[in-house]
């Protein structure tokens, strides 16, 4: 993770959420990753989900919530990045799905190139001293 | 480039993995090199909140080893 330009957040939805051992990682990953000075600041990111009914939306909004707060750039589809199967394989079937995940693959491949071409033109912004509050001290 | 996909899902080849092969489809056709990482079936415990990995600067604290 600390070497790829990209990092896609990929999980099934277990009871509306992050499948558990995924949310252990994440936790522990993101803690390391903000510990040792961003790791991953700067790098494209994407999550996806995999679900058989319902609590996709939810699951996809936890996995962003990880990208979105190492200021890494977050890539997008033309749908919220969420798959519909059951049984292994059965996501295949999902038409609308397969097109999100493909139209996700291209436009990440598009960010990444885009940050490779421009990274000796385009100057990063300077990483900032974080501010850390419970609201009151 | 490279792109590492995790795969936090308990089963090795189930939707979620076909939703990345889907994704990593493109990136490899955009000449991308594309890696996914099973994490969802290795014993990972709860993050424990003891900041030894920001004292340490230790990265190995990811899966969770030592603490």
């Amino acid at each position: 993770m600390k070497n790829a330009d990209g990092i896609i957040l990929a999980s099934p939805v277990y009871y509306a959420g992050i499948a558990g051992t995924m949310k252990c990682f994440l936790d522990r990953a993101f803690y390391v990753a903000g510990s040792n000075g961003g790791l991953f600041r700067h790098k494209v990111g994407a999550a996806v989900v995999a679900v058989r009914r319902t609590g996709g939306s939810v699951t996809f909004d936890s996995l962003n919530h990880y990208l979105t707060h190492s200021e890494m750039i977050l890539a997008t589809s033309n749908y919220w990045n969420i798959i519909h199967g059951r049984t292994p394989g059965e996501a295949e079937q999902d038409l609308e799905g397969a097109q999100i995940m493909s139209v996700l693959g291209n436009t990440m491949a598009w960010l990444l190139k885009m940050r490779e071409q421009t990274k000796d033109t385009l100057l990063a912004p300077v990483a900032v001293k974080k501010v850390m509050t419970s609201f009151i001290r | 480039m490279k792109v590492v996909a995790i795969n936090g899902s308990p089963k090795k080849e189930g939707n979620t993995y076909h939703a990345l092969r889907m994704v990593g489809a493109q990136l490899e056709e955009n000449g991308i090199d594309f890696e996914i990482i099973h994490i969802g079936n290795k014993a990972v415990r709860g993050c424990l909140a003891c900041n030894n990995c920001g004292k340490n600067k230790d990265e190995i604290a990811m899966i969770g080893i030592k603490y």
